[in-house]
């Protein structure tokens, strides 16, 4: 049995809650695409069941042959700066998209501007 | 008869020094054309322009940054058939007086770039330690002595224009062109202009702000070397 105070393993497992129901209401609300939910629950929910049961995380590192829990967490934090790192080129990828099109738009909308001052100064 | 030449002005709230620097152009450069973008100014920037009705406007419905802001200026120019390209900024820092002697210094493949002449009258002990270590920068990486590799006073043809429709950097353009450019086998020509001053803000916050502005041109500096380079000539090794 872990030596974790219950104390202890309340709060944790009190956080992990908060978190799912908070990514289940970005959901509702519609901050969070469908699409990225399909990453979010499934981490949530095990990060919830690792912050109830410490001992999980003992068994599933024996499992994996690596029986440094701390060796685990790396492995973890690695996966996360994966994920951190797809988003932020996605991110870049749509800043530049939205200057792109605001671009157009401005050369449209100016287009626009200069025919129609063209045609208001052809003589009829 | 069409003018061959333009200047490019962005500008985002820039209300109460657009007008000046409007007139300034109106006395100095009456044959260059004025396109200015409005980069979503929340203050009356857009009615400055309706006091100049000469003057020819953009405004993007997203802040670009001054990058996106003034690639969107070149486009629009490029497309309309310029030959001669000139920016500005909004601010009154550059008069418009020495368009002349920039314009006396284009040639093809020739970005010239108007510098500050009087670095060592400027009060702020760290622009001075910051334009020290760019000139720093460019003499020892670039082989270039570049005396204000900062300032966006700059003066270029339709060809270099082409290539910024492209591609302009949107962070630190001044920088990172300058980088690109003389990589990719362009020359920077500087001519000495006399600036204004801008009004400066407090120090205390300046300072710490400035720390963390060095390091992020820094940064963009070297990346501009690595990075595969966009102004690469057609059918030249760089």
């Amino acid at each position: 049995m872990m030596a974790i105070d219950l104390s202890a393993r309340i709060i944790f497992a009190g956080c992990a809650v908060i978190l799912i129901l908070g990514i289940i209401q970005m959901i509702r609300k519609g901050l969070i695409k469908e699409k990225h939910s399909l990453l979010w629950l499934p981490l949530g929910l095990v990060f919830m069941v690792f912050c109830i049961f410490p001992e999980l995380l003992i068994w599933f590192s024996a499992k994996v042959h690596l029986h440094y829990i701390t060796v685990v967490v790396l492995c973890v934090i690695v996966v996360f700066t994966l994920i951190l790192l797809y988003f932020t080129v996605k991110l870049s990828r749509l800043r530049e998209d939205v200057n792109r099109l605001a671009q157009e738009q401005a050369l449209h909308a100016a287009e626009c501007r200069n025919s129609r001052r063209q045609n208001d100064e052809t003589p009829h | 008869m069409k003018n061959q030449t333009v200047i490019i002005i962005p500008a985002r709230n820039e209300a109460d020094n657009l007008s000046r620097v409007l007139e300034d152009i109106r006395r100095h450069a009456e044959r260059a054309d004025v396109v200015v973008v409005n980069d979503n100014s929340n203050d009356a920037t857009q009615s400055v322009l309706a006091l100049f009705p000469e003057v020819r406007y953009l405004n993007p419905s997203v802040n670009l940054g001054i990058g996106g802001a003034v690639q969107l200026g070149i486009r629009y120019c490029h497309t309309l058939g310029y030959r001669e390209f000139i920016r500005m900024d909004g601010d009154g820092q550059h008069p418009a007086g020495a368009i002349p002697a920039l314009l006396g210094q284009l040639k093809d493949k020739v970005l010239v770039q108007g510098s500050r002449s009087h670095f060592i009258r400027s009060s702020n002990l760290l622009r001075k330690m910051g334009s020290i270590y760019f000139r720093f920068l460019f003499r020892v990486f670039c082989g270039k002595t570049i005396p204000d590799p900062t300032s966006g006073f700059m003066c270029f043809g339709r060809d270099l224009a082409a290539k910024f429709q492209d591609f302009f950097p949107s962070e630190f353009p001044e920088i990172e062109t300058n980088v690109l450019l003389l990589r990719a086998g362009y020359d920077i020509v500087p001519v000495q202009v006399e600036m204004n001053s801008r009004m400066g803000g407090e120090s205390s916050i300046k300072f710490f702000r400035g720390i963390i502005y060095m390091c992020s041109v820094t940064l963009a500096f070297f990346i501009s070397f690595i990075r595969k380079n966009p102004y690469q000539q057609d059918g030249e090794k760089v």
